[in-house]
């Protein structure tokens, strides 16, 4: 399109770690050793503050609600008294159907468990469906929800029920030859102070073998209750393995830099976007009066006013007086002095301007530095 | 500096007030910013004329409210497999025939609940695709899914008769959709899991032609009637020479004059633990082509853009194209993605300014790496 497109490329990298349910190698050095190559500026504490960890929402106990919601509440993270739970599974209700014997549609399983952390005393049911074939070497993990409530996005994802297949190709074998497993997650807010980061709790449950069984007639579209309930195993207590320690150690920590002393005031207004649009200065009372014809330059008088649009910055440019020594390397340049006007307010942009004065083209350079940056303060 | 020595028979110069116009040398060298441009069509012949009875030409308006539920075997329905959540759209192209002026948007809605069809009572306002400027025209829009009307409110300018005191308008008009109806889609084998169904249920109301052959609306244009509610004469300045909203969001200003910073955020799915953005089968390795990266990604020099999405844009990819560790990586070395950058998928680019991004994943090491690119061209439209 004929224009040349100037790009800002940044590159970023850091080192964390994922919660996920695997084991995972001994990490080289801590997580949150932010290593940033090249580009833009680093990440800001502020935007690490603010790194959202799919945190989830605390439900406050609303009135007359349930005993068991208010239970549901103990975590962690603000309960003292959470205790490592301790889980039971009960009441089953597991039926397979058959349907089409033609092999179009496949066999599917439902079923339903009540799940029972007695040390923290509260009950969840996990309800679902797998369905035959199932899809190669998966686990198949199930949401769990209050018996009483919805199952939405409070709690969809924070406690899961995991079936693993004995083998692969052994679908119809799950209900003789597989194991249960059982993974919690609580999510915290993040703290203000120094811990100003979410946390996350984890619990993986040991594995029960699930040694049901279900009856072996096909009829098509027909469905059979399986029998679970006898299985040995099924109602004994899943030992959780309390992943406390090791799983703070895989939360993000936000890096924490020295707090910066500042001596300057912080700007009254932010001047970046003026600066970008009109670095442009407005010159008043300007005032010439050149050197009498064989007089040295340095009767020479100039002074003028000026005033940044930007930061709205003003000084008063001289040359005369004392202030009367050119250029040696060109004694046609006369380099003006800039100074704040008396009386003037501190400015915050920290403006210092310049300016030379060519007498024989008569020809005016204007230069400033200045300083930009939010009125809190925080980056310029 | 243009001097006039006349006093003193020419020994005494003086200058009137002048204006030097700067260059900038730090942080963007020699970049010489052009003026704010003024509104479009704020010169165009008739446009102060036209203005005082205002119409627009509305040649595409489109409401959908479509929800979606996912149901595998035998579907008793929504009662078994409820609808998730209502995403709601509403694309609009409009021209206001006094400053001929085009104005075209797509407005994503908050997702509501899917039982909870409420009426869309804020004002929405309609930002073009392209080039934000400071002084651009307006545009706010309510549609009410009840009455199906739609509500504009558009605020223009015009300069066309006498320049030193342009005009401030500020119309309204409501518009009725002129068919409303719901369609249902069913998908199968979309989904993940076997033999399962997608459902996608649509309310929607659309203004154009309708088809009986093809039960669709074609759009069409439909010029309505509005009126003037508020006329401002504004400071002869304001449209040629204007300094900078401090409110109005830049791309330029934000990227270079303050400092980035990049949010991710996993995308939600049901299928992964929440707040996972890489997920791979047990018993598979990670770098299976099954497991799969996903994550919004939100650039602060570009989160501020209005009617951009709020989560930034979502990047996503497979494992097997991802670069795996490379021991002794060096940070004055590019490496790069393993294949070639058009590999990774971009399932959404919602605006120009993005122009790549790339990413190397390591799930053992748990290390990322993005490279990100982006352009402003909010202040100096001929050197972006």
């Amino acid at each position: 399109m004929g224009l040349t497109m100037i790009v800002w490329t940044v590159l970023l990298s850091w080192g964390f770690e994922i919660a996920s349910c695997q084991e995972k190698p001994t990490r080289p050095k801590d997580v949150w050793d932010v290593e940033v190559w090249g580009g833009l500026p680093s990440l800001s504490p502020d935007a690490i503050e603010s790194f959202s960890w799919q945190q989830k929402p605390i439900i406050a106990p609303g009135p007359g609600t349930a005993s068991g919601m208010a239970a549901l509440l103990r975590n962690p993270c603000t309960d003292a008294e959470f205790l490592p739970p301790l889980y039971e599974l009960s009441s089953w209700n597991v039926s397979k159907t058959y349907l089409n014997a033609s092999g179009e549609l496949p066999t599917y399983y439902t079923f339903s468990v009540t799940l029972q952390d007695t040390a923290n005393s509260y009950s969840l049911r996990c309800s679902g469906e797998f369905r035959v074939p199932f899809p190669p070497n998966q686990d198949l993990k199930t949401p769990c929800a209050p018996e009483d409530a919805f199952q939405d996005d409070r709690f969809q994802g924070n406690v899961w029920l995991i079936v693993r297949k004995p083998a692969p190709g052994a679908d119809d074998r799950w209900i003789r030859e597989g194991s249960l497993g059982l993974e919690h997650f609580w999510y915290c807010p993040p703290h203000q102070g120094e811990s100003a980061y979410p946390h996350v709790y984890r619990v993986i449950s040991g594995t029960s073998k699930f040694n049901g069984s279900c009856p072996s007639q096909q009829t098509p579209n027909t469905t059979y209750a399986c029998d679970v309930t006898t299985s040995p195993g099924m109602t004994s207590s899943l030992t959780p393995k309390w992943l406390r320690n090791q799983t703070e150690s895989l939360i993000p920590h936000p890096l924490t830099s020295p707090a910066e002393e500042r001596v300057d005031l912080p700007p009254t207004r932010d001047c970046t976007d003026m600066s970008l649009t009109y670095p442009d200065w407005v010159v008043d009372n300007a005032i010439y009066v050149p050197n009498l014809p064989k007089t040295s330059i340095n009767t020479t008088m100039l002074n003028f006013t000026i005033t940044s649009r930007a930061t709205g910055a003003q000084q008063f440019c001289s040359w005369g007086g004392n202030n009367t020594e050119v250029i040696r390397e060109n004694m046609d340049l006369m380099p003006l002095r800039c100074r704040p006007l008396p009386g003037a307010l501190e400015d915050p942009s920290q403006s210092s301007f310049g300016a030379g004065f060519w007498s024989k083209s008569r020809e005016l350079l204007v230069r400033q530095s200045w300083i930009c940056g939010n009125i809190g303060g925080t980056y310029s | 500096m243009p001097l006039f020595c006349i006093e003193d028979s020419g020994h005494v110069c003086k200058a009137n007030r002048h204006t030097v116009k700067g260059v900038l040398q730090a942080p963007v060298s020699y970049f010489t910013p052009a003026a704010i441009p003024p509104p479009p069509g704020s010169n165009r012949s008739g446009c102060t004329a036209s203005s005082t009875l205002p119409h627009w030409v509305v040649s595409d308006f489109r409401f959908e409210e479509t929800r979606h539920r996912t149901a595998t075997g035998s579907d008793p329905g929504p009662s078994r497999y409820p609808f998730g959540r209502a995403s709601r759209t509403i694309t609009l192209s409009l021209r206001n025939t006094a400053n001929d002026h085009l104005q075209s948007c797509t407005i994503t809605l908050p997702d509501t609940d899917p039982n909870n069809s409420l009426p869309v009572t804020q004002w929405l306002r309609c930002f073009p695709n392209t080039g934000i400027a400071q002084r651009y025209i307006a545009t706010h829009i309510q549609f009410n899914t009840t009455s199906a009307n739609l509500r504009l409110n558009q605020t223009w300018y015009c300069a066309d008769t006498s320049p030193d005191r342009p005009l401030l308008f500020n119309g309204i008009a409501t518009i009725k959709a002129s068919f409303c109806g719901e369609s249902n889609t069913t998908i199968t084998n979309a989904c993940p899991a076997y033999n399962c169904r997608d459902y996608f249920s649509t309310r929607w109301c659309a203004i154009g032609t309708y088809s009986a052959r093809t039960g669709q609306v074609t759009p069409a244009n439909k010029t309505f009637a509005g009126e003037v509610i508020h006329t401002e004469i504004l400071p002869s300045n304001a449209l040629t020479d204007p300094d900078p909203d401090p409110n109005e969001w830049s791309c330029m200003a934000d990227s270079i004059g303050r400092p980035v910073t990049w949010r991710f955020t996993a995308a939600p799915s049901f299928y992964a633990q929440p707040g996972a953005f890489f997920t791979t089968s047990p018993g598979y390795d990670v770098d299976d082509p099954r497991s799969t990266f996903s994550v919004y990604l939100e650039n602060s020099g570009l989160a501020r853009r209005p009617g951009g999405p709020k989560g930034g844009f979502e990047v996503g990819a497979l494992a097997e194209r991802m670069t795996p560790y490379a021991p002794g990586w060096k940070p004055g070395f590019k490496y790069g993605l393993e294949s070639s950058p058009n590999d990774i998928e971009v399932r959404r680019r919602p605006f120009r300014n993005v122009v790549d991004w790339g990413l190397r994943f390591d799930a053992e090491r748990g290390y990322l790496e993005v490279e990100h690119s982006w352009y402003c061209d909010d202040k100096a439209p001929g050197k972006p």
